[in-house]
């Protein structure tokens, strides 16, 4: 409501009349627009228009159903006062849901439906095209999945409505839903009537109507729940997007920058025996520029074999030696191998400065067909990372997808209409 | 503006358009009708019955920028209810409707468009308009059971006729209202539903308990 907004102060009027059927008081609150009110003793439907309050229908439900939210009670939803006017009870054979008619005088009928201690909140819509499928309907640009469809009977009412209602009343119900939304439509042999939901958590409700009982336990997934975890997900699917495109800019500008540099290159012809525990080292090199990785790449040509090279990288000032082992292995059967003729193996902070390799080797009981070839390099770019870490970024949301999939599994499950029906 | 004694009771009688040919006396509730300068009466309205609504005769607002005032309505009955057909005179000189059915609103503007034959109103039977298409939703069979304020017509007590409702995708509100007696013609009404609030209305009547 805006605010310094004039006009003439008016009271809202109730009537008050006696109930032709059992003699008790029966208030009417909305007037003008009140075409049934129930007696709250003996819940007859009685005619507010007829001046006499003719009864359209005397008790006929033995069953009394408590509503959660008192009648004449008020609450803010979405920013705007409600009195709860009527409450009505239906059933589809059996499985029972509550109706909360709300009404406020500047913004006119809504309706609160409580089902399985879920609520959703209505307003009524108008549609006028022909729908050409059933199992969806396209509101506003927005499509609505079919969820259920069925009948509904009303089995109680109290309070008063605006349209003519009794015990018994059937309808076809069908509900179609994009979460948290919900086209609900009821049709009788004279009317359609479309009207748009939203989910309400029960929360909002009890601080809304600040009632002290209890609220209606929520039973499984709501049909218009949202799923918390699909929010996150889209979420974190945007960070995720996001990181991983910084990696790939990261691993494309190491690609760019790595200098990949060859400091080392040796090649040995492997004896059929060799000497156990001999010492090869290489011709002294220079490791210059900044302090980077070091990468020893291995080619031997193995063959259902294995050679490993036990090698140690050392600084000639210092003679200390960083260990820089290698194995190569190939292994190779009718339809399936494992290994392969090269391997590779990274040091990480290797400062500048004068080195050799000294290098043992070992062998399998055949040796290499051939020479073996090493190679030393610096500054290499290491993709192994960015896979890794790539995987690090996919398997969170990887896994809130299946769970988000199980919320969605579970909402579905009171539909006819699962799209995840066939693994059930 | 014009202001002219009512001719039972002499109380003052505000016109303030000239195209208002009929008028309920806020004083004595006589019903008259203006020929030019001086009042005719025809007869006698009433109490209304109280009601639910918001909005009274001197209301203002606006509507697409146009500042508006309530002049007059008449409240229709049909076999389930009542509802309200407040009359808008706009500053442009346009004269408008605005709806108040069950805490429903919407503003609508006489339509020039050619109006379909009662055989093609049917219940869920669709028309097009300009690019709009409407269904009819609901036909009812209504009757005038009273009007104040000041009116663009004489709307006794007791007119009847039929009117159509239509429904829209898009909150777009058609009606057509075709009178019972033979020789009058049909009206169309066009416009959309709107939001109470959305019409910064003044003036209005301030319910307690809810402003």
């Amino acid at each position: 409501m805006p605010r310094k907004i004039k006009g003439t102060r008016v009271r809202p009027k109730v009537t008050t009349f006696n109930c032709p059927s059992c003699g008790g008081p029966v208030n009417i609150h909305v007037q003008g627009h009140t075409l049934n009110v129930v007696c709250p003793s003996c819940k007859a439907i009685i005619d507010a228009k007829n001046p006499n309050f003719s009864i359209i229908q005397k008790v006929t439900s033995k069953q009394a159903h408590r509503p959660f939210l008192p009648l004449n009670s008020r609450g803010k939803l979405k920013g705007k006062l409600w009195e709860v006017t009527g409450f009505i009870v239906k059933t589809d054979s059996g499985y029972d849901w509550r109706e909360y008619l709300l009404y406020n005088p500047y913004e006119g009928y809504r309706w609160l439906v409580e089902v399985d201690g879920h609520w959703v909140f209505y307003k009524k819509i108008y549609r006028a095209v022909e729908d050409k499928s059933f199992s969806s309907v396209t509101y506003k640009n927005k499509k609505f999945k079919t969820f259920n469809q069925g009948s509904s009977k009303v089995i109680y009412v109290e309070g008063e409505f605006y349209w003519r209602i009794l015990v018994g009343d059937t309808a076809h119900v069908r509900d179609l839903i994009a979460p948290p939304e919900v086209l609900s439509c009821e049709a009788t042999d004279n009317e359609v009537n479309w009207s748009l939901g939203v989910h309400i958590d029960n929360i909002t409700i009890i601080k809304a109507f600040q009632t002290l009982s209890p609220p209606p336990f929520p039973i499984g997934v709501g049909m218009v729940q949202p799923s918390p975890i699909k929010e996150k997900l889209q979420q974190n699917s945007k960070i995720m997007l996001a990181s991983l495109f910084i990696i790939f800019s990261l691993y494309v500008l190491r690609g760019i920058t790595a200098s990949n540099e060859q400091v080392h290159r040796s090649s040995y012809t492997i004896e059929r025996r060799i000497t156990p525990n001999e010492i090869i080292t290489t011709p002294e090199f220079e490791i210059s520029g900044r302090m980077s990785n070091v990468e020893l790449q291995g080619f031997a040509p193995v063959f259902n074999t294995w050679f490993f090279v036990d090698g140690l990288l050392v600084d000639v000032s210092t003679q200390k030696g960083i260990p820089i082992p290698l194995e190569i292995s190939y292994y190779r059967g009718s339809d399936w191998s494992e290994g392969s003729q090269s391997n590779s193996r990274v040091i990480n902070n290797v400062p500048a400065g004068r080195y050799y390799l000294s290098l043992k080797f070992q062998k399998g009981p055949t040796g290499p067909d051939g020479p073996v070839k090493l190679i030393l390099k610096r500054d290499v770019p290491i993709n192994s990372n960015i896979f890794f870490a790539a995987f690090l970024i996919i398997i969170g949301p990887f896994f809130s997808f299946f769970r988000s999939r199980s919320f969605e599994v579970q909402r579905w499950s009171n539909s006819d209409y699962s799209p995840y029906n066939i693994e059930s | 503006m014009i202001k002219i004694p009512c001719p039972s009771c002499a109380g003052e009688l505000t016109f303030r358009s000239n195209t208002s040919v009929f008028a309920v006396c806020p004083y004595c509730t006589s019903t008259v009708v203006r020929h030019d300068l001086d009042l005719e009466k025809i007869g006698e309205m009433g109490a209304l019955a109280e009601d639910s609504s918001p909005i009274q005769v001197g209301m203002t607002g606006s509507y697409k920028n146009k500042f508006f005032y309530t002049s007059g309505r008449i409240i229709y009955e049909y076999e389930d209810g009542l509802w309200n057909e407040w009359h808008l005179y706009f500053d442009t000189g346009e004269t408008g409707w605005l709806t108040d059915a069950q805490g429903e609103f919407a503003i609508s503007f006489p339509s020039d468009e050619p109006i379909p034959s009662r055989d093609d109103l049917k219940i869920g039977k669709g028309i097009k308009l300009e690019n709009d298409y409407f269904k009819v939703s609901d036909i009812k069979r209504v009757t005038y059971k009273g009007s104040e304020g000041e009116l663009p017509f004489k709307a006794t007590k007791d007119y009847r006729s039929f009117v159509y409702d239509f429904s829209h995708d898009d909150n777009k509100f058609l009606t057509i209202e075709i009178p019972e007696e033979r020789g009058l013609s049909p009206m169309m009404y066009k416009g959309s539903y709107i939001d109470f609030w959305k019409l910064t209305p003044q003036n209005i009547r301030l319910i307690e308990g809810w402003i």
